[in-house]
């Protein structure tokens, strides 16, 4: 065999290995900046499936406390911003302010023995709860999604390529208060 | 030159094998090891023999029915942790329930704190949601749990979540003790899934070709290699007749309830 073909074989085949690399690198990315959309939008339902629950869960305590209007304007009010949230920072403003809003309900509860026994109202404070639990938890998932794959676009050499392809940085959720509420409205079981 | 080389390659497969294995040491948290018999774990030694073997041996039937694990902790105290943070940290470290399906149910009594937990798996959140399992513990567990009973707390609880697992995947004639809260099946409308039979029809016609072609022109081998994957993924799950079980590697979210008393 010719040198000049040994040559070419030689370059043909690390063009080939990079080629390789590079694909399995660049699918790699797809694959995780998937996990992070996915991961998003788990939180988004859970944030949603919470909002659902509010309505029911205001008429029901409404029927035994009618009188504790403050908190109720303030369930309302919260909401509201919710709604009109356009920014994500504004998003978590008004979803803290709800957090807060629910626990104030509840506690408001444990003053109504009534309220407290009504089956309807023990369904629905699971339900809260269990979906308090579950966004704090998909947040959490989330931010190890998001660090997993913040991490592989600045890895060499797939950092190479990743702006190049669109693979931007992703934000995490920071550890707020709101995270920390999941435990509290679990604290005002029984006791 | 060759042992100096030898040295070499060993020393530095060590050197990777360590780095690797810190790591992963490192990960391993405060959880407790399941038992051999994975379903049942009375680290609180509150429960009796039967207790456990009823657990047991129906906690398997269930796994070899539908896939789904249904598992018993009782513990005396989980330090500072928060509940809800330990039991989803406990049902994923153990891995309850099928990884396909994440349709692992993890029961967990701490009986030194007076406090319970049902954790539901991913898969699991629409039979047992989270009103659901809350009820279930008021009706069924917390009542005996308050005068000392963990025995017949745990069974009953253990007889609702299993039925609505069993109802869940269409199996009711396999319903354990007294029955699930039966006023809630009527919310049910679903029936189990079917395989249309057209599916079946066009699958076989697909795979029959591939095989012959595959005997024709390797002997078979490709077909012998996938038909032993398969053979061993399911010996997996069953661990070997009465051996020991582990978990499928299914995961949670945090759904569930949690009690005090």
């Amino acid at each position: 065999m010719k040198t000049s073909t040994k040559v070419l074989i030689g370059i043909g085949v690390v063009v080939l290995i990079i080629a390789i690399m590079l694909i399995s690198g660049y699918n790699s990315l797809v694959t995780k900046s998937e996990a992070v959309e996915n991961a998003l939008s788990y939180i988004d339902t859970q944030l949603q499936r919470r909002n659902d629950l509010i309505p029911n869960l205001v008429a029901t305590v409404k029927k035994y406390a009618a009188h504790e209007e403050e908190v109720f304007t303030q369930i309302a009010e919260a909401r509201s911003k919710l709604a009109g949230a356009t920014s994500i920072a504004e998003q978590a403003q008004a979803d803290a302010e709800i957090s807060s809003a629910l626990s104030r309900l509840l506690a408001i509860a444990e003053n109504y023995p009534e309220l407290k026994a009504n089956e309807n109202f023990i369904n629905l404070q699971d339900e809260l709860a269990g979906t308090e639990n579950r966004i704090a938890n998909a947040r959490r998932d989330y931010n190890e999604i998001a660090r997993d794959y913040n991490t592989a676009i600045r890895r060499f050499p797939t950092n190479i390529y990743a702006s190049l392809f669109g693979f931007e940085k992703v934000n995490y959720f920071e550890a707020s208060d709101q995270a920390r509420e999941a435990p509290n409205v679990g604290d005002l079981f029984g006791d | 030159m060759e042992i100096k080389s030898h040295r070499i390659y060993s020393t530095v497969i060590l050197i990777c094998i360590l780095s690797i294995a810190f790591p992963i040491a490192a990960l391993a948290d405060d959880y407790p090891s399941p038992t051999s018999a994975f379903y049942i774990n009375d680290f609180a030694d509150v429960l009796s023999d039967s207790t456990e073997r009823y657990i047991k041996s129906n906690a398997a039937s269930l796994e070899e029915l539908t896939s789904a694990q249904v598992v018993v902790v009782t513990i005396n105290g989980i330090g500072d942790e928060v509940l809800e943070d330990y039991s989803l940290g406990l049902f994923r470290k153990w891995g309850i329930g099928s990884r396909e399906k994440n349709n692992g149910v993890l029961i967990l009594v701490d009986v030194a704190g007076r406090q319970s937990r049902i954790e539901v798996g991913y898969g699991l959140e629409g039979a047992l949601p989270d009103g659901k399992t809350g009820r279930i513990q008021d009706r069924a567990m917390i009542p005996h749990f308050k005068e000392g009973d963990y025995d017949t707390g745990i069974i009953e609880g253990f007889n609702a979540i299993v039925n609505e697992i069993y109802h869940e995947y269409g199996y009711d004639e396999y319903r354990v003790g007294e029955g699930a809260l039966t006023e809630d099946l009527a919310d049910y409308g679903g029936e189990g899934e079917d395989f249309p039979p057209v599916l079946i029809l066009i699958a076989l016609a697909v795979i029959i070709p591939l095989i012959i072609l595959d005997f024709k022109l390797t002997g078979g081998a490709i077909t012998w290699s996938i038909l032993r994957m398969l053979a061993a993924r399911g010996g997996s799950g069953r661990g070997g007749g009465g051996g020991r079980r582990s978990g499928g590697g299914g995961s949670a979210g945090g759904g569930g309830s949690s009690r005090r008393w």
